[in-house]
């Protein structure tokens, strides 16, 4: 079996909605494969955001089975899937930076989370920070910085910790062209280097311009087209 | 001690739940000064006639002098001889009379009255004198014979200190009650302050640990440096108070130690509860990061 044949996340049957009545997503079984790189597409209310949110398990489904690293994520105590959720980052439309933080601390917390020494922190801070173009930032807090430099710093902050999977959903949806070609190049790189790329976008555009795999949500169900 | 992550509004609730804290630590400090110093005055009171003893004889009118002098000689006799007895002492009549002086005036010292004769019993420290046997022995030699152990009195003096005692302490229970209420609602605050941070930890896969770490060492520093301000504030208040009113006792270096007591029973209990606080919360939010 090849690295990519590998899967890394797998929905079996899964249900969600948000409350009982409610329904957002039904009958879902999708395949990510280990290493790969997706799109995610659907109209706006079709429930992107809230497929990524099952991915790094911040809502639980309401049916079905959701299998990661291979086992299903009900079997997994809180601990486990605490460690789960340290080897998947995740890139936010609007940043998600705490502002009360400074670039290095913002950057510092999923280390502080993984329990690395400070030294091991401020090593891989300093080599992070030259990688996204934020090294004279370092001290300084995200409000200061643009749009594109505040979702280069996210894209930092969600690599530090080497991650298994980065979700991102719509990152360069509030950056300008430029920014995003330099953000989108960012994730390819990352994509280069093995890690699991699913990235939800509007971008029509951008995703006929790459030949990655794309999930798309319709009608609440979710299938892949090649 | 303050972590690194976790922010306090600068709110006016912000402000006003260590100023609760203090006042709370403050009232207690002083409730607990006021109760030592009850005790204080209590122990005086009772000091001087602890380890004594009084005994009365009223001279029988129907004996003649010989006789009655010969009932207080047995009367010492046996004082002397019972057990626990340190030192008996027959105050003399001038003596007795000076005392009597102030409740019956000054035609005292002319009038033929028969002055009762006062027997000043030294007791043992520490022993527990029977006087149960004592009276039943005296009473052989004659009924106007009347020991006065002052236990009435010392009972009443305890009864008194001990109710206040009991009051001041239920005082300080619920008042350290309210500070774990206190502490619970500061640790919930701090939460939905920075409810942004708490999912990001979340998010980034932080365990319960880590995170009640982060909150509670909030909580308790804020809840230290409250309660060693009420502690110092209330310091201060008792001394002034103690100096300005010429009270002629204080209280000592080891007393202020006791009382200090309150802030690591605050600060333990608020520890506790405000651990129990993020726990409770992690287990709602844990399956559900809202952004
Ligand atoms: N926390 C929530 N509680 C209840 N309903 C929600 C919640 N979050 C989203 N929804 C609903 O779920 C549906 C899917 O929303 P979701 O945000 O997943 O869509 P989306 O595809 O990401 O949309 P967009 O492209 O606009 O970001 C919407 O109808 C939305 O109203
Ligand atoms: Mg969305």
């Amino acid at each position: 079996m090849t690295i990519l044949e590998k899967s890394i996340i797998r929905f079996h049957n899964v249900k969600f909605g948000y409350g009982i009545s409610n329904s957002i997503l039904n009958n879902v079984n999708i395949d990510i494969k280990q290493g790969g790189f997706y799109f995610l597409t659907g109209k706006s209310g079709a429930g992107k955001t809230s497929l990524l949110k099952l991915m790094y398990i911040g809502n639980r489904i309401t049916d079905g089975n959701l299998f990661m690293f291979d086992k299903d994520v009900d079997s997994y105590s809180r601990n486990e899937i605490a460690l789960i959720r340290q080897n998947i980052s995740v890139v936010f439309q609007d940043y998600k930076l705490l502002k009360h933080l400074n670039v290095f601390d913002n950057l510092a917390l999923p280390l502080r989370i993984k329990g690395d020494s400070e030294e091991t922190i401020v090593r891989k801070v300093t080599q992070i920070v030259k990688w996204v173009g934020l090294k004279q930032y370092i001290d300084s807090y995200p409000d200061i910085l643009s749009g594109g430099q505040q979702q280069r710093l996210s894209i930092a902050r969600s690599v530090i910790t080497n991650p298994k999977i980065i979700l991102a959903d719509e990152p360069t949806g509030s950056v300008d062209e430029v920014s995003a070609k330099k953000i989108f190049s960012l994730f390819e790189q990352l994509h280069k280097r093995g890690t699991t790329i699913i990235m939800a976008t509007h971008n029509e555009n951008l995703v006929k311009s790459k030949n990655y795999p794309k999930l798309v949500i319709e009608n609440n169900s979710v299938f892949l087209e090649k | 001690m303050s972590s690194s992550v976790i922010k306090l509004e600068n709110n006016s609730f912000s402000k006003f739940i260590p100023l609760l804290i203090g006042f709370m630590v403050f009232l207690s400090v002083l409730f607990i000064s006021v109760a030592h110093i009850v005790d204080e005055i209590g122990s005086k009171w009772t000091d001087g006639i602890n380890n004594s003893m009084t005994v009365q004889i009223i001279p029988d009118a129907n004996l003649d002098s010989e006789q009655n002098d010969d009932i207080i000689s047995r009367t010492i006799t046996i004082l002397n001889q019972h057990y626990g007895v340190q030192d008996v002492n027959l105050i003399p009549n001038d003596e007795v009379i000076e005392m009597l002086l102030p409740w019956f005036g000054g035609g005292l010292r002319n009038v033929e009255f028969p002055i009762p004769r006062i027997i000043d019993v030294k007791l043992i420290d520490d022993l527990q004198i029977d006087t149960v046997s004592l009276k039943a022995q005296l009473g052989q030699i004659s009924d106007s014979i009347i020991v006065d152990d002052f236990s009435d009195w010392r009972d009443r003096v305890n009864s008194i200190v001990n109710t206040i005692n009991g009051l001041v302490y239920t005082i300080v229970l619920l008042i350290i009650i309210s500070c774990m209420i206190i502490s619970v609602t500061l640790t919930r605050a701090l939460m939905l302050m920075n409810v942004k941070t708490l999912n990001m930890l979340m998010l980034m896969g932080a365990m319960d640990s880590f995170i009640a770490k982060e909150f509670v060492s909030y909580a308790l520093s804020v809840v230290i440096k409250s309660s060693l301000c009420g502690f110092f504030v209330a310091l201060l208040s008792i001394n002034s108070i103690l100096y300005f009113n010429n009270f002629d006792f204080e209280l000592h270096f080891y007393d202020w130690l006791l009382i200090f007591g309150v802030i690591p029973v605050v600060v333990i209990l608020s520890f506790l509860v405000s651990i129990i606080t993020v726990k409770l919360t992690l287990i709602k939010r844990f399956f559900n990061i809202e952004f």
